[in-house]
């Protein structure tokens, strides 16, 4: 039993043990199981907790970004506003609340429309609507009006994953300043060409009129005057001088006019203009003048400084026909390099400011635009040629100076000039020095049959330092020639007097001193004593009534005259003819210049050119030669370098030497003095003035470009040590190869080298006493460093003339 | 009695014979030179007391020859003093740095240019007692 029971127990247990092994088994699988997915578990947690990690980091990063991009959009000043598909504003940035006055929350929802219209800023609609059917950019510039404000308005579009528009960016930014720079500067460009143009212009149509005037001259001396083609042939001529000075306004808009620049109190300029202002204007206008204080010199030509101030007070009283107040008035002022950088300033330094202000009607923002530019004119046809400010324009610019103009419609305007002040002696100075310079010790005999006018004449010299004799009449002046035991210096003389008239006695004193200088008087004009064949050669006439300054300066500008180089004078005691070799491209001015001097004892040469002309001149020695300055196959400078340089060669008299110009440009004024002119003439040239030059071998006043005014006005000395005295015949040579050398550098544009050159004489001029070459060298140095042609060209000329004219005294000195 | 020996680097011919007045024979010994490569040659061979050194010189300029002496040959004994135009500050300043004697602004008036040179040289602080009195002579 109990065997039974084992093998029962037995086979249980087997069971059992199996059951409980498998048991086992599935709880081991279990664990293992758990434990792998606890595992796992853990492994998708750390996972996790990775992932959440990244993912805080991500948005923070994200923040971060939104952040920066907010910080972005606010930061700019273009305004920058998200539109949806409805136009509804998303987005705006910080910029948007200064533009539509609203505040962020005010902007958000609001329908873009609404912001427009609440600032009045005219944005087309339309056009933004398109950017959501086309898909394209809108882009436009428009005014607003209420800040006076040029806008630049785009809108892009936004397109969604699927290529839709899903909204759109609105971007407005202010181009005012961009706009108004690129205005600036196409103004300037605008007046450069047309100054370019009228220059070119001037030049031909000076040819013309010389045509149109010179023959009218010529026909008016057939015609019997009270004729009809006599009144009909004077007003062509009356016509074409108009043109001329229409012509030379021309050239001084385009900077072409030659300046007789000096230091210049503006001041003093203005004091003296009162009288002549107050005439111009009527009494409902009340002048004001207000002398500012600070800088008052500048450099200028103070012809042109009165110009300019007419032009302003006449522009100025044509706006007030109601009446007001013409204010004129001058304040030194200062700009700083931040005032400069703005375009519309002048360039930092110190400026005289030049203002004429009024009260008068004023004018529109298109009209001041268009103001300087030339024939532009508000006023009737026939009222004004629209040429007085565009002359003030030109003017200021060739000084180097700014312009500007402040004007309100109904309010007035103030013109403003600004010029670069300067250092150095006033015009008044000089002014005094041209006083002193027409005294003299000289003995002058005065003879007019007229007692009243002998005793101005005699009241204006004596009081000079000259010593005068009166005579009423030729054989008076005899008499007086006999018994006064030294020499006569000067006969001043009426032509037609009782008895023996003025050219008899003068070519008896001529025979009884040989070195006198004689001076017509005439109330007749020029071309009828020419006619008469009073007026022989080289004999200066001065027409009656004459200004004391005018007589007295001509006085002394014939004293101090060289008869040598006079080949007119040359032959007084025995006419002769004069030789003339006329040089002109153009037919008709030759033929008229042949028709001017067909009256005058003058043998006259033609020649077609340059070229033609030096041939001419080696077959035969001319007195006079009248030379244009354009020609084809050879200039005129050319011609003349190559005459000068055979009269030099083969030791020949020189010629003089007449460069006739059409267009009076300085630096080609320059060049042909350069080449060796005697003095130049300008087209159109009247009869008179050709005639005159012809005869006395003189240029008019002024024509000797910076020359001859100077000599009356300004002794050049330099006082250098005794010491240095064997040095400056070559210092002065060396500065003569200076100028050859700045001026072929020049022709090649070498700008680098003539700043050298400049430079250079800068160091030495003053080193031996020679201050003004100091001085000229620094200018050069400046004006080659900006590349200024002009003012290169000019103060070459300015030390060449101060190398030939300047006089050098030696001082003996001890110790430093 | 020695001399000041020096050179003058000038390429303006003006100038040197400015120079050459202005520094009387009895109290400088002087040597020209036009250029860079002709003035650092002549300082080699020559060891002048004094170099008189224009700024503005074609292809060297004097900043350039200064900077040699002083940096490349480690020379800071010579007297060097340069000579320049008007308004050129700046340039000077650059010289003053490396170390120079003096300067001396053109133009110059050759009557008292000797009398600079020998201020510039004293204050170096040079013993100028047996020479002085030739300057002395030669100078007033």
């Amino acid at each position: 039993m109990s065997y039974g029971v084992t093998i029962i127990a037995s086979v249980a247990m087997v069971a059992v043990a199996s059951a409980f092994g498998y048991l086992i088994n599935r709880i081991r699988n279990a664990s293992m199981r758990i434990n792998c997915r606890t595992r796992e578990l853990k492994d998708t947690s750390i996972k996790l907790e990775k992932e959440i990690k990244e993912r805080k980091m991500v948005e923070k990063r994200l923040g971060i970004i939104s952040g920066e991009w907010r910080m972005t959009f606010d930061s700019t000043q273009d305004v920058m506003v998200m539109l949806n598909a409805r136009l509804d504003v998303i987005r705006a940035n910080a910029a948007s609340i200064i533009l539509f006055e609203r505040g962020f929350h005010a902007m958000i929802g609001a329908p873009v429309s609404e912001l427009f219209s609440h600032i009045q800023l005219p944005v087309d609609m339309e056009a933004l609507k398109k950017v959501y059917d086309t898909k394209n950019r809108e882009a436009r510039v428009i005014f607003y009006p209420g800040k006076n404000r040029w806008l630049d308005v785009s809108v892009d579009p936004i397109l969604d994953s699927s290529g839709n528009v899903s909204g759109s960016v609105l971007v407005i930014r202010d181009i005012t300043d961009i706009k108004t720079m690129q205005e600036q500067l196409l103004h300037v460009q605008k007046m450069d060409s047309i100054g370019r143009l009228a220059g070119g212009v001037a030049h031909d149509f000076n040819n013309i009129l010389s045509v149109v005037i010179g023959y009218s001259e010529l026909a008016l001396k057939e015609l019997p005057e009270g004729s009809i083609i006599h009144d009909h042939i004077s007003a062509i001529r009356g016509a074409g001088e108009k043109a001329a000075a229409l012509t030379k306004k021309l050239l001084a808009f385009s900077r072409k006019q030659v300046l007789d620049m000096k230091a210049v109190n503006m001041t003093r300029v203005i004091g003296n203009m009162t009288k002549m202002l107050e005439r111009l204007i009527p009494e409902n206008i009340t002048l004001i003048f207000e002398a500012g204080t600070g800088d008052q010199q500048v450099l200028a030509d103070p012809v042109q400084m009165e110009q300019i101030l007419m032009n302003l007070v006449v522009n100025a009283r044509d706006a007030m026909s109601e009446g007001g107040y013409l204010t004129i008035s001058t304040a030194g002022v200062v700009f700083d390099e931040d005032q400069a950088s703005d375009k519309a300033n002048p360039a930092p330094g110190g400026y005289l400011r030049l203002s004429v202000k009024d009260t008068g009607i004023g004018m529109s923002r298109e009209v001041q635009d268009k103001i300087f530019e030339p024939f532009f004119s508000t006023k009737k046809v026939g009222e004004g040629t629209g040429m007085g400010l565009a002359t003030v324009y030109g003017i200021v610019k060739q000084h180097n100076g700014h312009i500007d103009v402040l004007s309100e419609q109904g309010k007035g305007s103030t013109f403003s000039i600004y010029f670069p002040v300067t250092a150095g002696e006033t015009e008044e100075i000089a002014g005094t020095k041209a006083e002193g310079a027409v005294t003299g010790k000289e003995t002058i005999l005065v003879v007019d049959d007229e007692p009243l006018l002998r005793d101005i004449i005699a009241g204006m010299l004596a009081p000079l330092g000259y010593e005068v004799f009166e005579a009423g009449c030729a054989e008076e002046a005899l008499k007086i020639s006999e018994e006064y035991a030294g020499s006569i210096d000067l006969l001043l003389t009426d032509v037609i007097m009782p008895g023996m008239n003025g050219k008899k006695l003068a070519d008896i004193m001529i025979k009884r001193y040989p070195g006198i200088k004689v001076i017509f008087m005439s109330g007749y004009t020029d071309d009828v004593i020419a006619r008469h064949g009073v007026l022989d050669e080289g004999i200066v006439l001065i027409q009656k009534p004459v200004a004391e300054k005018v007589l007295t300066g001509r006085i002394r500008e014939v004293l101090d005259s060289d008869n040598q180089r006079k080949p007119a004078c040359a032959g007084l005691e025995s006419p002769r003819e004069i030789s003339v070799l006329l040089v002109d491209d153009n037919k008709d001015i030759r033929r008229l210049i042949k028709a001017f001097l067909k009256d005058c004892s003058c043998r006259i040469d033609t020649a077609e050119n340059g070229e033609i002309a030096v041939r001419k001149c080696v077959m035969r020695e001319y007195d006079l030669i009248l030379m244009d300055m354009q020609m084809p196959v050879m200039d005129g400078p050319s011609a003349i370098r190559d005459i000068r340089k055979r009269e030099r060669e083969k030791g020949l008299r020189q010629a003089t030497v007449i460069a006739l110009t059409g267009n009076a440009d300085p630096e080609d004024i320059s060049v042909c003095l350069k080449a060796g002119a005697s003095f130049y003439l300008e087209k159109p040239v009247s009869k008179d003035v050709l005639v005159k030059a012809v005869f006395s071998c003189e240029a008019p006043e002024h024509h000797h470009a910076d020359r001859d005014k100077k000599e009356g006005s300004e002794k050049m000395v330099a006082t250098i040590e005794e010491e240095l005295k064997d040095l400056i015949p070559e210092y002065m040579e060396e500065r003569q190869n200076d100028i050859n050398r700045m001026l072929k550098a020049l022709e090649t544009q070498d700008y680098e080298a003539v700043r050298i050159l400049g430079h250079t004489l800068k160091g030495s001029g003053g080193g031996y006493g020679f201050g003004p070459i100091t001085d000229i060298g620094l200018q050069i140095e400046e004006a080659a460093r900006q590349g200024n042609r002009k003012d290169v060209g000019r103060w070459i000329n300015e030390l060449s003339y101060y190398i030939d004219n300047v006089e050098v005294l030696y001082r003996k000195t001890s110790g430093p | 009695m020695d001399r000041l020996r020096t050179l003058i680097v000038e390429d303006d011919i003006s100038i040197q014979k400015l120079y050459d007045r202005g520094l009387p024979n009895e109290t400088f010994e002087k040597q020209f030179s036009k250029n860079g490569v002709d003035a650092l040659s002549r300082y080699e061979l020559w060891k002048p007391d004094i170099i008189i050194l224009d700024i503005f010189l074609p292809e060297m300029t004097g900043y350039s020859i200064l900077r040699k002496i002083r940096k490349e040959y480690g020379d800071s004994d010579t007297i060097i003093i340069m000579s320049t135009a008007l308004k050129q500050g700046e340039h000077i300043w650059d010289c003053i740095q490396l170390g120079i004697q003096g300067y001396i602004v053109k133009p110059f008036r050759f009557k008292t240019i000797g009398t600079e040179v020998i201020k510039c040289y004293q204050s170096a602080g040079k013993k100028m007692t047996d020479i002085n009195e030739a300057i002395r002579q030669a100078l007033y």
